[in-house]
């Protein structure tokens, strides 16, 4: 799968002029503030409809614009595609998706073209706290099976539902409905990540060998739930097991005003030798757990798919130091399209003698003669 | 700019702008043909419109929207009086009545649980629900409610309820459309149709 081609309007600083990609290597260069991190901003809010850099939709639209729209064009095993978004800021916030020009689900749409990226924000993977490690299994879980979102969203649903009769006066029978449909709900999605987690800790094996050093400690990652759940994976017992706690925690959960166990408070906890790795772990060494964690969920996704996926790094050079740069590079070479952003050319072309150079200049994107040919 | 549209013009635009699936384009396309048709047209339209609230109620028994005391179905002897099937807005009935297929009564919950917006059992008409099958009639219970969290919650809640009532309860089977083709149908969709599947 690649990126052909992406032309924004009103995104950022970018400019109008669509900005063309090569298949192989992308290296896009420039000054600080040129709009490099912008480009790869947009590609995966046009892919992944989530930016990298921020959950403030405002803050992606250009100063005093209503709103967005991304036109991008993908090739892979289905052929060439044409991606477009339209986003109207509101509120409410309006979001128009179309594939070949038809309206598409959003499950369909971001099926088509998962991209990864890496960037300086990666350590909060592992040092920030579980929803960010939450969203990257259950994004796992949707390119498995895109159902998921739909789970996602039911359970976030019915626990604010819940919550809210929690906080409030209820009957018994109705805390006993609720109840039961959180059961179900939660059920469904912890079977959906333990699933997503055993493939994730396969592929994280791979993908940390690939990019640790040799003074690097023993990392591993572990799905924490319940610890009354017992790891079972058979939906009927995991079912009955929440639906029973719900029964028994309900004057406590009542206290409290919210529901207080549940898929919203696993984690994907990051192990260095049997401890928390924040507690281990250097901050360079943080950064190389996450880029695996994110490669991880990349090259589990690319077997199953049987095709290559893009994988953008956000100032690659800054980074990372020298000789991880090297792992990095040697570890996603082969048929990948990568687009990566750096301040110091100088320092990365060398890696990457077939790239095409593109040089970011006010927003706007242009190839370097001579290169990525 | 000089504000060139009439009072009665703007007054008339922002009044159907206001209705739901209505922009500023398709209100000024409105107003544009009632401006053109014929007079009395125009009159019978805003007759329509005052009817509808001066007119429309509740039906006593079902919720069902009536003209009258009781609903059409209410009212006809020849319904099948053992089996109701439960709906969360009135309107609903409507498309299952075009169906032709279904000959028993109707009960409208007028709305679903959601604790979220402050709506509880007392808040619908689930008292009344159970007194009507209370009454000895009643055999069979459809819940149609909605296919959503607060439409299975509330098929869920009426269950327990009237569990001691030992009644046939069913639910709308969800599932492939029929005529479609099966690979364009949603995923969730198509494992519910497959977890729900029938023996041929």
């Amino acid at each position: 799968m690649l990126i052909r081609a992406l032309t924004a309007r009103s995104f950022r600083n970018l400019g109008q002029a669509p900005a063309h990609f090569a298949a192989g290597v992308n290296l896009i260069v420039g000054a600080n503030g040129e709009g490099k991190s912008s480009l790869l901003e947009a590609i995966s809010v046009l892919a992944n409809l989530r930016s990298f850099r921020t959950v403030r939709w405002g803050a992606v639209a250009r100063h005093g614009a209503a709103g967005f729209a991304l036109l991008g064009e993908i090739e892979g095993a289905q052929g060439r595609l044409l991606l477009e978004q339209a986003v109207e800021l509101g509120p409410p916030l309006r979001r128009r998706l179309l594939v070949n020009g038809a309206p598409a689900s959003v499950e369909r749409y971001l099926s088509l073209c998962p991209v990864a990226s890496l960037s300086s924000a990666d350590g909060e993977l592992v040092l920030g706290p579980p929803g960010l490690r939450r969203g990257l299994l259950d994004r796992l879980a949707f390119l498995l099976a895109p159902s998921t979102l739909e789970v996602l969203r039911c359970f976030q649903r019915t626990l604010r539902q819940r919550n809210a009769l929690l906080a409030g006066l209820s009957t018994a029978g109705e805390l006993d409905a609720w109840d039961e449909r959180l059961a179900a709900a939660a059920a469904e999605l912890v079977v959906r990540r333990q699933r997503a987690m055993a493939a994730l800790v396969e592929a994280f094996e791979e993908s940390y060998q690939a990019l640790r050093g040799a003074a690097f400690p023993r990392v591993a990652i572990t799905y924490r739930g319940e610890s009354w759940l017992n790891g079972s994976e058979i939906l009927a017992d995991v079912e009955e097991s929440y639906r029973k706690r719900y029964n028994e925690t309900r004057v406590r959960d009542r206290h409290a005003g919210h529901t207080q166990e549940g898929p919203h408070r696993h984690d994907l906890c990051v192990l260095a030798e049997d401890r928390p790795a924040r507690e281990v772990l250097s901050s360079g060494q943080i950064k190389i757990v996450a880029a695996a964690l994110r490669l991880a969920s990349v090259f589990h996704v690319e077997r199953e798919r049987g095709e290559p996926l893009p994988v953008m790094v956000d100032d690659v050079d800054a980074e990372l130091d020298r000789e991880v740069f090297a792992r990095l590079t040697r570890a996603l070479a082969n048929e990948r399209q990568l687009l990566l952003t750096s301040a110091h050319p100088e320092l990365v072309a060398p890696a990457f003698p077939e790239a095409l150079v593109l040089t970011m200049q006010g927003g706007g994107c242009r190839p370097r003669a001579g290169t990525g040919e | 700019m000089v504000e060139l549209r009439p009072r009665s013009v703007r007054r008339l635009l922002e009044q159907l702008e206001r209705l739901p699936g209505i922009g500023p384009r398709t209100a000024r396309v409105l107003v544009e043909h009632l401006l053109t048709v014929d007079a009395g047209e125009v009159g019978e339209l805003a007759e329509a419109l005052a009817g509808l609230r001066r007119e429309v109620r509740l039906c006593e028994q079902c919720f069902l929207l009536t003209d009258d005391e009781r609903c059409s179905v209410c009212r006809d002897p020849s319904r099948d009086r053992s089996t109701i099937l439960v709906v969360e807005e009135p309107t609903t009935a409507w498309a299952v009545e075009a169906t032709r297929e279904y000959r028993g009564l109707y009960h409208a919950l007028l709305g679903h649980l959601s604790p979220l917006h402050g709506v509880g059992p007392e808040d619908l008409t689930i008292d009344r629900l159970e007194e009507r099958c209370r009454g000895g009639e009643v055999r069979e219970l459809i819940l149609a409610t909605n296919p959503t969290v607060e439409g299975e919650t509330t098929a869920l809640y009426i269950v327990r309820r009237l569990q001691p009532l030992s009644l046939t309860v069913s639910r709308p089977a969800s599932g492939v459309p029929v005529g479609g083709d099966l690979s364009a149908v949603d995923q969730l969709t198509l494992a519910q149709a497959l977890q729900l599947r029938r023996k041929l």
